[in-house]
């Protein structure tokens, strides 16, 4: 709170400061949405130029800083998804010939390759609440109000989106998580 | 509870995000059946599974150590603008402190302008006025029967003359033509088997004629040249089509009547020659 009054106040270094104290967390959230480190890049860049000018006006009292934050952090990567439509890669449209190529493959890597473009596949509004949920470990509760919805709508989200990634995932033939359940 | 109404619960349930009520509910349910048991527990592993997958794939992102020097940058573009964008931000600040000037002007403006039409409509749709307007419009458009259109005239082709007019012309006239070119006047006029051609221009200082017989027109002396031969080619999508007269008795008759110096070329004989000019009176151009 004295970080961001003196940000107010003008204070310069306080604004570096602010920067690197929140730096990852926007560039992973933005990361983790746009599976893009370029893309993430930017979006760090574009988030802490609106901080830097909507701060003066931003009232704490209204809300924490860090749900603002990422509340800037969300809008922006979904808008440039929504922009931009990035391409996803397909693996089993590109990766039959490089899996050939390596027939030691780990199955955890190919797993690992599955759940990111399940998730990819994802809606922007649903991949947010997971990334939400699930990385940052928000309650439903700060969830809705950094997206500004209701509760029940970030519940069913959730519900919506665990339902789709394991659809696409046993889809994949995914050796997660059947492996578990066999447990 | 069903097992419909559990399934939309159990992740819910795992985030620990339900009612103690609900809890209580989904649990008795879980006791008895299996198939949402099932469902809890790959809903339950792949919900740790993404969680691993994202802070695994978080952990190797770093963003660049140049983001902040370029941040820094971007913020001293924007605080100190190039003398450009700040020529553009101004221009924006006008447009934006005008605008509701505008807004609110722009009812007051349409309702002049449809009042300006009105008014405008009504003058023109009487009489008196009509004249008016077709007098001030006939000084830019001339009616080119010539080609069949209204042309308009060019500051160029002005006259700074006012030109005469037969008022005589024989009976069988069926078209005739005017037109101003560098500073000329041209009219033609013709009829199935004959043509007149009249060129005026301003008098020179010296008021010289050529040579050939004298003739008096009115109570100017004027000069008649004979036996001209030669063609004159008129086209017009009017009743001929093209129309060529080849004349081998053509008549060139020159002389000035006050600061016009007046040529007409005919193959009419000379008494309706000498008549046609006798009869030319000032006229503004139509």
């Amino acid at each position: 709170m004295e970080l961001i009054r003196r940000c107010q106040a003008g204070d310069e270094q306080a604004f570096a400061d602010l920067f690197h104290q929140y730096k990852n967390l926007v560039y992973k959230i933005a990361y983790l949405m746009l599976d893009d480190a370029d893309e993430a890049e930017d979006v760090l860049q574009e988030v802490f130029f609106q901080v830097y000018k909507s701060l003066p006006t931003f009232e704490p009292a209204k809300g924490a800083f860090t749900t603002w934050l990422y509340r800037v952090t969300v809008n922006e990567c979904i808008n440039r998804r929504r922009k931009h439509r990035l391409l996803t890669i397909n693996l089993e449209k590109v990766s039959p010939l490089a899996l050939a190529d390596h027939p030691s493959f780990p199955d955890q890597l190919e797993d690992e390759e599955a759940i990111r473009q399940a998730l990819s596949r994802l809606s922007e509004k649903l991949r947010a609440v997971v990334i939400l949920r699930y990385y940052s470990g928000l309650s439903y509760a700060e969830i809705a109000q950094i997206l500004n919805i209701p509760v029940g709508t970030v519940k069913s989200r959730l519900d919506l989106a665990l339902k789709t990634l394991r659809k696409e995932l046993e889809a994949a033939q995914c050796a997660f998580p059947l492996k578990e359940v066999a447990k | 509870m069903k097992c419909k109404e559990v399934n939309k619960l159990l992740v819910a349930y795992l985030d620990n995000e339900v009612t103690p009520s609900e809890r209580a509910l989904i649990q008795a349910h879980l006791a008895w059946c299996d198939t949402c048991q099932q469902e809890l527990a790959a809903l339950s592993a792949l919900r740790s599974r993404i969680g691993q997958f994202l802070q695994l794939r978080a952990a190797h992102a770093a963003p660049s150590p140049q983001a902040w020097s370029h941040l820094q940058a971007r913020l001293v573009r924007a605080t100190y603008p190039t003398r450009f964008q700040h020529l553009m931000r101004t221009i924006q600040g006008f447009g934006q402190a005008f605008r509701p000037v505008v807004r609110m002007k722009q009812k007051f403006i349409l309702a002049v302008i449809a009042a300006l039409l009105i008014v405008t409509g009504t003058m023109v749709s009487t009489l008196p006025i009509r004249a008016k307007v077709a007098e001030a419009l006939a000084c830019w458009f001339q009616p080119d029967f010539f080609r069949g259109r209204f042309k308009i005239i060019m500051p160029s082709s002005y006259i700074d003359f006012t030109p005469l007019r037969p008022t005589y012309l024989p009976a069988s006239l069926i078209y005739s033509y005017e037109e101003s070119i560098r500073g000329n006047f041209r009219q033609v006029y013709a009829g199935k088997t004959w043509f007149v051609e009249i060129v005026q221009s301003r008098a020179t200082a010296d008021r010289s004629l050529p040579s050939g017989q004298r003739v008096s027109i009115g109570n100017q002396v004027g000069v008649l040249n004979t036996g001209l031969q030669g063609k004159l080619k008129i086209t017009t999508r009017f009743k001929f089509g093209v129309k060529e007269y080849t004349f081998t008795d053509g008549k060139l008759l020159t002389w000035y009547a006050d600061e016009l110096k007046i040529e007409m070329l005919s193959d009419l004989p000379l008494e309706e020659i000498l008549r046609i000019a006798q009869s030319m009176v000032p006229g503004e151009v139509r």
